[in-house]
C-alpha cells in the first residue's frame, strides 16, 4: 500500500504542478490534509469512478467507454470525468462535524462561510476571479453571516425551532457556490 | 477538445479541489471544537458559536480589505 500512495501522491503533484504552471496554487496544508487521507480519498475516487464507467458502458455505445477502441481524444474528454471523481473523493476525507442540535447546524454554516472566503480570497488573490466577482461573493457571504446569526439568537432565546431556519442559510451558500462555478466555468 | 478547453477543465477541476479542501479544512476545525467541548465535560454552545463568529468576521474583513486594495 505504501508503494501505491507514493505513486498517486506523485500524479498529485503532477496535476498541481499543471496547475502551478496556470498561476494556481495549493497550499503546503490543504497538500498535507489530501496526502493524509490517500486511502479514503482512493477508495471514494475508484468506487465513484466504478460507478461513472457502469452506467456509461451499459447506456452508451460510444468506443470512449467500451475499452476496445480509445481514440486519442479519450484522455482529455475524461478529464471532467476524472474532476468529479477526485472532488468527491476530497469530499470522503472531509471531517464529518456531528450534526445533532440546532446550535451544530448554525457552527456548519459558519464553518461553510469561513471555506468559501478562503477560497474566494485565494481566487482573488491568483486573479481567477475579477474584484466585481469577489465583491458580488462576499455581498453573499456577508447576507449568509447575518441569516446565520439571526438563527443564533433564535436559539439564545429559546426558540430552537425557528432557529432551525438557519437552512436557508446553507441554501444561500449553495447558491453562491453555483455561481462561482458558472463563472469559472464560462 | 481542443488544448484550451482541457486547460479550462483543468483550471474548474483545481477551483473545485481547492474549495473541496477548504470545506475539509473548516470541517475539520468544527470537529476540533465539539471534541474539545466534549473533553472539558461542557455542551458545544454559546460560547463555541461566538468564537466561530468572531473568526468569520475577521476573514470577511479580511476579504473586504483585499477587494478594496
Amino acid at each position: 500500500m505504501k508503494g501505491y500512495k507514493t505513486i498517486i501522491t506523485a500524479a498529485i503533484s503532477v496535476i498541481m504542478g499543471l496547475a502551478t504552471m496556470l498561476g494556481i496554487t495549493l497550499d503546503a496544508q490543504t497538500m498535507a490534509a489530501i496526502a493524509e487521507n490517500l486511502e479514503i480519498v482512493i477508495g471514494s475516487g475508484m468506487t465513484l469512478y466504478g460507478l461513472v464507467m457502469g452506467v456509461l458502458r451499459a447506456f452508451t455505445s460510444s468506443s470512449m467507454f467500451n475499452g476496445k477502441n480509445p481514440s486519442p481524444n479519450t484522455l482529455n474528454a475524461l478529464i471532467p470525468v476524472f474532476a468529479v471523481i477526485l472532488v468527491v473523493g476530497l469530499q470522503g476525507c472531509v471531517a464529518q462535524p456531528r450534526i445533532q442540535t440546532p446550535e451544530d447546524q448554525v457552527a456548519v454554516a459558519y464553518a461553510t462561510i469561513n471555506a468559501l472566503t478562503s477560497t474566494t480570497q485565494k481566487a482573488y488573490a491568483e486573479k481567477r476571479i475579477s474584484k466585481d466577482q469577489g465583491k458580488k461573493i462576499l455581498a453573499d457571504l456577508r447576507e449568509a453571516r447575518r441569516d446565520a446569526q439571526i438563527a443564533e439568537d433564535l436559539i439564545v432565546e429559546g426558540r430552537p425551532e425557528d432557529g432551525v431556519q438557519g437552512l436557508l442559510v446553507v441554501n444561500r451558500l449553495l447558491l453562491v457556490l453555483e455561481q462561482r462555478i458558472k463563472e469559472r466555468a464560462k | 477538445m481542443s488544448s484550451a478547453s482541457a486547460v479550462k477543465a483543468l483550471s474548474l477541476f483545481i477551483e473545485l479541489t481547492q474549495l473541496a479542501a477548504n470545506v475539509g479544512l473548516s470541517m475539520q476545525d468544527l470537529v476540533d471544537r465539539q471534541k474539545q467541548a466534549e473533553i472539558e465535560g461542557r455542551e458545544f454552545g454559546a460560547q463555541d458559536l461566538k468564537e466561530m463568529r468572531d473568526q468569520v468576521d475577521a476573514n470577511l474583513d479580511e476579504l473586504e480589505q483585499q477587494l478594496s486594495e
